[in-house]
């Protein structure tokens, strides 16, 4: 089928198929799934602008019903996330026009193809070397000592940067961090989000986590307030840019809002560091995709 | 844990043949529907077209999620332990 708006031939039930495939994977293991639609998408062949633009308004449906979950169970730093979204906004922008440059010169789908697979691999190689790292403590029953010192050191002398103003986060339990960390914080991830088209979780987590402090839980649930108003600001500033099929986007949401109840379930039966390591696999798979539409030139509709 | 599971896979089964039947309903209605005049903001008018596709997206994530949430609870996938 042709969707009108980008003119991409595609099969309507390989979108609901590929939205599906995300939001069982993203509610299984409690991320967005942005960096998975991004290669999924451009295996199949969408040019890398409307990949972008398009998996953003998909995000934005699926991230604002979880963001609300997590603000029941009060795991939502609202200060912490307003002041991080100003940053992550300019960021956005920043990612956007790049994208423009980008697609002017003729050579966006070599770019965001070659920075997915790196980004890909990265993600993969931390969250192998995580959950082997965890199975090997429960093997010897003890903790790491040495590496939470290592993760407790990088946070307290990102704490001690004394660049005024200096703020405090009740919620999250921080004294006093600069403000610029936070805004530094937001601007990275959202340079990511409006260039990859991602919500930027899998970055801006660990950022919340180990540089800024924040309790993982808190984290989890401030990172979706945030991807509200990134893949929000991403959508209209990449639809105003002619980035966005949002047909595209409301079929492929159609698989993602039953698959994310389906994976939320699944972790009932299935959890611990094993699962982290199987995660570990797939952005490794994500690559693959994204170095083979790479290679060959065209995707497969 | 044999009978919930059982439970479980007839429950998702059921599940998504009622989506289904709701998927092709909507992409009737929607698809066809919504086609030609988001085709039209989106060439004439691209700020409109960028605050539809905005509420839209926003529109469908709260719905389709009170739509499956009402779907497992009517199965009762959540009592399933």
């Amino acid at each position: 089928m042709e969707f009108p708006i980008s003119g991409v031939t595609i099969s309507p039930l390989l979108l609901v198929s590929i939205g599906f495939v995300v939001g069982v994977l993203g509610g299984f293991f409690g991320v967005g799934g942005g960096f998975l639609a991004g290669p999924l998408l451009l295996w199949t062949g969408v040019p890398a602008n409307l990949v972008v633009g398009t998996d953003l308004a998909h995000m934005t449906g699926k991230s604002i019903v979880a963001a609300k979950r997590h603000r029941t169970l009060g795991h939502v730093d609202f200060r912490l996330g307003s002041l991080m979204v100003i940053g992550t906004i300019v960021g956005v922008e920043i990612g956007a026009q790049f994208i423009e440059v980008l697609e002017a010169a003729g050579n966006v789908d070599q770019v965001v193809g070659t920075t997915y697979v790196v980004i890909l691999l990265l993600i993969s190689a931390f969250t192998a070397w995580e959950s082997i790292r965890a199975l090997h403590m429960i093997r010897t029953q003890s903790l790491d000592v040495e590496d939470v010192l290592t993760f407790q050191g990088i946070t307290q002398r990102v704490h001690n940067i004394q660049l005024r103003p200096m703020l405090s986060f009740p919620q999250s339990g921080i004294q006093s961090v600069s403000l610029w960390v936070v805004l530094g914080v937001g601007l990275i991830s959202g340079i990511l989000a409006g260039f990859l088209g991602v919500g930027g979780g899998f970055i801006r987590m660990p950022m919340l986590v180990y540089i800024v402090g924040v309790p993982t839980h808190v984290a989890v649930g401030t990172d979706l307030f945030e991807i509200v108003f990134s893949a929000g600001f991403g959508t209209i500033t990449h639809a105003l840019k002619g980035n966005v099929d949002i047909l595209m986007a409301l079929v492929m949401h159609t698989g993602a809002a039953i698959g994310a109840q389906i994976g939320a379930i699944s972790t009932r039966y299935f959890a611990g560091p094993r699962i982290r390591l199987l995660f570990s696999t797939l952005p490794l798979l994500g690559a693959i995709l994204v170095i083979i539409r790479l290679l060959v030139g065209t995707g497969i509709h | 844990m044999e009978e919930n599971t059982r439970r479980l896979l007839r429950n998702f089964a059921i599940e998504l043949l009622l989506y289904a039947l709701l998927l092709v309903l909507y992409f009737i209605v929607v698809l066809r529907v919504l086609g030609r005049p988001l085709l039209e903001l989106y060439m004439e008018q691209p700020v409109i077209y960028a605050a539809a596709a905005l509420l839209l997206i926003v529109a469908q994530g709260v719905m389709l999620e009170y739509l499956t949430s009402l779907l497992i609870r009517l199965l009762g996938l959540e009592r399933l332990e």
